[in-house]
């Protein structure tokens, strides 16, 4: 019996050994995984970043994508059974417009989304596109980020609870959901409609991505948040032309409008850059006004004059489709747009250094070079992505 | 099994957790005579901490001037002892990013063990040199957006130093005090000029076996437009990436008295 105990409390402190060797030297924790879970294969393409913005805490699963596309396109997550008065993410984040609205949506008139009731939101859209590389933060101010310490969005309706973080794209399920100027909602009645819903089966998605049948808030933001990081655009002609893939031969125009695109007299990609993911991520007050009232600017959460009129360089790829342009959708088209920065900036003492024609009112582009310009930002568009069957509504919603 | 054996497995097996415990976290070397370096980056506007976002500098040539933001890179660190080889840091690690607007950037722990004994001299490289600058090694945030165009040689941006100037007609215009590769045409001709320059501090550093040394280097920002060429921003303009001769006269000002230690001490 004695040496019966002395084998295994020698065998368990062998393990313990071999326990400690291996780890205590670890410096890649693996996130945790719900168990029965598949881990979301991301596609890694040539040239785009390899660090992802993901929380330790929602890592991206198949069945977590899955749960999340549902909820994306399914309106009665807005807690309104009503199918006139059911508003979901999808209602104005359409897929080919890249996850824009677009000017020629038929309900937007112009590209201005309204919510619900009809208030108009405060800012035309930014895309749902490649959010995963971004780590400056989210939104035209970025004020969705990391370190960002504050709770809840008083602009948005959303309670200064814990829950109610501006953290990461999880959060911007909560605040699309209680938006005055989008679903007018909240977590009670959204929470009651989900579970009253009998196809699809949200208990059984919720359990296959999180372990139980519990529908709770925090799994429909985080559910959403990793359905979001998979759309990833990477397919474009230009991405064709750097990878030197078959459809990547640029014509002319196209060549002459990139030349442009990466010189210093039009100087685009200083902020429009780096290729292939064609911004920043930061923000600027590119010279479009000299009177600053929007409290959603940069300087809106900053509190830093400097930011004063700054917004996110928006990314350039599928730019085509995601007019109108600017925080205020103040440009139609993308030949507006080049003009503006040709001919059009107005002084002001927030003007960020980088707009360095500003004393001559701009770039003064040839007519010829502004249509080249515009020829080479139609390189950017993926249609693969604006097709893909994986980020559609569900055939069976 | 006799009791003896299994009173000397026991003892094994409980001393085995304790050596693994001890020895895992051990460097790679058997060496124990080395020690670490932490450098760190701070910016200088005549001889005190620069200022940003504010128009209170005048250079050599009169431009009243702001600096907004710094964003550079250095290569290549080495340590050199007389009479040995230059003890030069990984490869894989062996450049920085320093950006005015990221503090985490402006402390660069170096993660070799550098051999202890009294170093003459220090150098790095400003920039890259042509093969270690290579377009797309990095992809990621931030250095990803130091990208340098591809027409240009392509690879990455030496520094950008963005801020204002006032003009001859006293307007307040941005600046991007860029350097990188510069293309020469010269008829149908097109030579590409590598601008990095190596700076060497012939300063003596001593590393102890198993302490830090914190190095302190400082850009005396005020330096690239004074010495041995005044830098007037009327003349060169407000960008100066396509022009050559620009960015020459620039190199040669890094070159003189741009970058300096500003302090050594044990940490």
């Amino acid at each position: 019996m004695k040496n019966k105990g002395l084998i295994i409390i020698s065998g368990m402190f062998l393990i313990m050994a071999i326990s400690l060797y291996l780890t205590s030297c670890s410096d890649n924790p693996t996130p945790s995984v719900i168990a029965n879970t598949t881990l979301y294969k991301f596609p890694t393409p040539k040239f785009f970043p390899t660090l992802m913005n993901i929380p330790a805490d929602n890592p991206t699963t198949v069945e977590g994508v899955k749960l999340g596309r549902y909820l994306f396109y399914d309106g009665r997550m807005s807690g309104r059974m009503e199918p006139d008065s059911q508003m979901s993410c999808g209602t104005c984040h359409l897929q080919s417009r890249s996850f824009e609205c677009g000017i020629d949506h038929p309900k937007f008139t112009g590209g201005r989304p309204f919510g619900v009731t009809g208030t108009k939101t405060p800012h035309y859209m930014l895309p749902f596109i490649n959010l995963v590389y971004n780590f400056n933060g989210y939104l035209w101010s970025g004020k969705v980020n990391n370190n960002n310490p504050a709770l809840g969005s008083v602009a948005y309706g959303v309670p200064a609870k814990p829950e109610f973080h501006l953290r990461n794209l999880e959060s911007l399920f909560w605040m699309g959901l209680y938006a005055p100027h989008e679903m007018k909602s909240d977590s009670t009645r959204c929470i009651a409609a989900l579970k009253s819903i009998k196809y699809p089966n949200y208990p059984q998605l919720f359990k296959a991505a999180f372990g139980t049948t519990d529908i709770t808030m925090e799994r429909c933001g985080k559910a959403v948040a990793q359905f979001l990081r998979t759309l990833i655009s990477y397919n474009s002609k230009f991405d064709k032309y750097l990878r030197k893939e078959p459809g990547g031969d640029f014509t002319a125009s196209e060549l002459r409008g990139y030349q442009l695109f990466i010189s210093e007299p039009a100087d685009c990609f200083h902020c429009h850059g780096p290729a292939p993911i064609f911004t920043t991520n930061l923000f600027y007050n590119n010279a479009k006004d000299n009177v600053f009232t929007d409290a959603g600017d940069r300087f809106g959460y900053t509190k830093d004059t400097i930011d004063r009129g700054a917004y996110k360089a928006t990314t350039l790829r599928n730019i085509e489709l995601t007019g109108p342009y600017m925080h205020d959708g103040r440009f139609k088209t993308l030949a507006e747009v080049v003009n503006f920065y040709a001919t059009g900036l107005v002084v002001s003492p927030y003007v960020n250094p980088l707009m360095k024609h500003l004393n001559t009112g701009g770039n003064q582009l040839s007519d010829q070079q502004q249509q080249d310009l515009i020829a080479f930002l139609l390189t950017l568009t993926d249609h693969q992505f604006l097709t893909d069957t994986a980020f559609a509504k569900p055939s069976d919603l | 099994m006799k009791r003896k054996h299994l009173y000397y497995i026991a003892f094994i097996a409980i001393l085995l957790p304790v050596i693994f415990l001890l020895n895992s976290c051990k460097p790679d070397n058997d060496e124990i005579y080395y020690g670490k370096v932490i450098l760190k980056f701070e910016h200088k506007i005549d001889d005190t901490a620069a200022v940003f976002n504010v128009m209170k500098y005048v250079n050599e040539a009169g431009n009243q001037y702001e600096i907004s933001n710094i964003q550079w890179f250095i290569s290549d660190l080495t340590f050199y002892k007389k009479g040995q080889t230059p003890f030069v840091v990984k490869k894989i690690t062996n450049c920085h990013y320093i950006d005015s607007d990221l503090p985490s950037t402006q402390t660069w722990e170096i993660p070799d063990d550098i051999p202890e004994g009294i170093y003459d001299s220090m150098s790095f490289i400003f920039g890259f040199t042509p093969s270690e600058n290579i377009s797309f090694m990095f992809v990621n945030p931030p250095e990803d957006a130091m990208w340098w165009p591809e027409n240009l040689g392509g690879g990455y941006h030496y520094m950008k130093m963005n801020g204002f100037w006032m003009d001859s007609v006293g307007f307040k215009r941005g600046f991007g005090f860029h350097l990188g590769i510069g293309r020469v045409i010269n008829g149908t001709d097109t030579t590409l000029v590598h601008n990095y320059f190596k700076v060497n501090f012939k300063t003596p550093i001593t590393l102890y076996t198993n302490k830090v040394k914190e190095i302190t280097i400082a850009m005396h920002i005020d330096e690239w437009f004074k010495n041995p060429h005044k830098w007037d921003f009327n003349y060169w303009g407000p960008a100066i990436m396509n022009n050559e001769d620009a960015m020459r006269t620039a190199k040669e000002n890094g070159e003189v008295g741009v970058f300096k230690i500003a302090s050594i001490k044990d940490l």
